[in-house]
Order: structure tokens, then C-alpha cells, then sequence
């Protein structure tokens, strides 16, 4: 399995509904329809994907807000999203207990626990990418295959 | 202005705050702001992680080597920086 953050699930949701929508939003801004093609093929099966409860709550945080035909869009991804793909519970309590969660928070934290299970890991994040690399785990990093473009 | 560009000029100017051989400079996010008629960048980069914190049982120490730092910087149309900024990246 995959387990993947959430800027890489905004990615990979909004790629689904419109390409061209991946550079709008700030926290994504610097990725484009390339990302999202590479993105996809990293991912290889969606059914593959482990998305923790904690993860789907940010990204609909950021992505609930669309309107119109983008609204509907959105629902029927993240709908057909949530029924291919897999999801684990982890309580809060396992998060606050580890030692990473003073600089990670909750939601990495906890990411970086199921990760170090799954051996693999998608992520945005840079300061996740760091600790998962710290601990073995494979790491596709977006904000680094990014960047290695602009070196 | 390319992305590859913005991040040129704000490693130029911030690589004087780390001391890291390899600091991993990295743009993060890139906006224009039309008003303001700037970039508005967040880049990150590693320092050294001189505030390790001890684990109260062991005494050994918690966390990495290195950590990650996150600035919020303004370039203008000339490429200048304007400013940079602290940066909570999980706010």
C-alpha cells in the first residue's frame, strides 16, 4: 500500500477534475498538469492508496469550497476516490505519543507512523519527506521532483 | 519570471543563514500578487537542528540532525527581495 499526505491528494483529486486548476490554489501552486501525469503514474493502481480519516478531512477542507459544475466535479471524484481507494483509523492518542509530533503535528505524525508499516510513502510536505527519509522509508517527494526542474 | 529564477535570486540572498553544506533549498509555493505587483514565494531549506530536544526517560536526544526552516519571501518585478519573512507552514 500507499499511503499518501494531503497537498498530494489535492494534486491528484484536482488533476482528476480539471488540470489546468493545479497551480491555482497556493499550497499547490508550484505544480502543473506535468505533476499530476507523474503523480498518477507513480501511483500506478489507485486501489493501491492508504488514506488515513485525518487526511480526507484536510483535503476537503481546502477543496470544499469549489462551485457550480467544479462542486459537482469534486463530489463525483472524491466519491469514486473514496470507494477505490483504502482507508485506516488511527487514534490520536498513537500520534501525541511519538516523538515526531511536537514538529509534525497530528496529521504527519500519524502519516509517518503508517508509512514506516507501508514502506512507501506520496507526500508535499518537505518536513514529512525529511523524517520519512530519516526513517528508511521510500519516499516520492513531490516538492522535490518539482524543484529538481528548477536546479 | 520563471519559478527556476525566483528561486535563484532567494537563494542568493538567504544561503548566508544556513551553514549546512547541502541545504536543500526547495521553492514551495509561488504567487503574484497583482496588487502589490510581487511575487509572494515560500522556500524552505536545512539548518542545523541546534535545539535538539532530550528525551526525559533516556536523556538521549529526540529528532534529526538537520531541520527544515520555511520563509515566506517578496520578490519585486526588478528581482529584488522586498522582504522575507518568518513562515508557519502548518498554520
Amino acid at each position: 500500500m500507499i499511503v499518501i499526505d494531503a497537498n498530494a491528494l489535492v494534486v491528484l483529486l484536482v488533476g482528476l477534475i480539471r488540470p489546468t486548476l493545479i497551480n491555482r490554489h497556493k499550497r499547490t501552486s508550484i505544480y502543473d498538469d506535468r505533476d499530476f501525469e507523474e503523480l498518477i503514474l507513480e501511483i500506478g493502481d489507485l486501489s493501491k492508496l492508504l488514506i488515513l480519516p485525518n487526511v480526507w478531512t484536510e483535503v476537503d477542507n481546502l477543496l470544499n469550497n469549489f462551485g457550480g459544475q467544479l462542486k459537482n466535479a469534486y463530489v463525483s471524484e472524491l466519491k469514486n476516490l473514496t470507494e477505490r481507494c483504502q482507508e485506516q483509523y488511527l487514534e490520536t492518542e498513537i500520534a501525541a505519543q511519538d516523538v515526531a509530533f511536537y514538529d509534525l503535528g497530528l496529521t504527519d505524525t500519524l502519516l509517518l507512523i503508517t508509512a514506516k508499516q507501508q514502506k512507501k510513502l506520496i507526500t508535499s510536505d518537505s518536513l514529512l519527506s525529511d523524517y520519512a527519509r530519516a526513517y528508511g522509508i521510500q519516499v516520492y517527494d513531490m516538492v522535490a521532483v518539482a524543484n529538481s526542474r528548477l536546479h | 519570471m520563471t519559478f527556476k529564477e525566483l528561486l535563484s535570486i532567494a537563494k542568493r540572498d538567504l544561503e548566508d543563514l544556513t551553514e549546512v553544506e547541502h541545504p536543500d533549498f526547495r521553492l514551495e509555493q509561488a504567487v503574484y500578487n497583482e496588487d502589490a505587483r510581487q511575487w509572494e514565494l515560500v522556500v524552505s531549506f536545512l539548518v542545523h537542528n541546534v535545539h535538539r530536544r532530550n528525551n526525559p526517560l533516556s536523556g538521549t536526544p529526540l529528532g534529526l540532525d538537520y531541520t527544515r526552516i520555511f520563509k515566506s519571501v517578496h520578490i519585486n518585478a526588478e528581482g529584488e527581495m522586498e522582504g522575507f519573512y518568518m513562515y508557519n507552514q502548518r498554520a
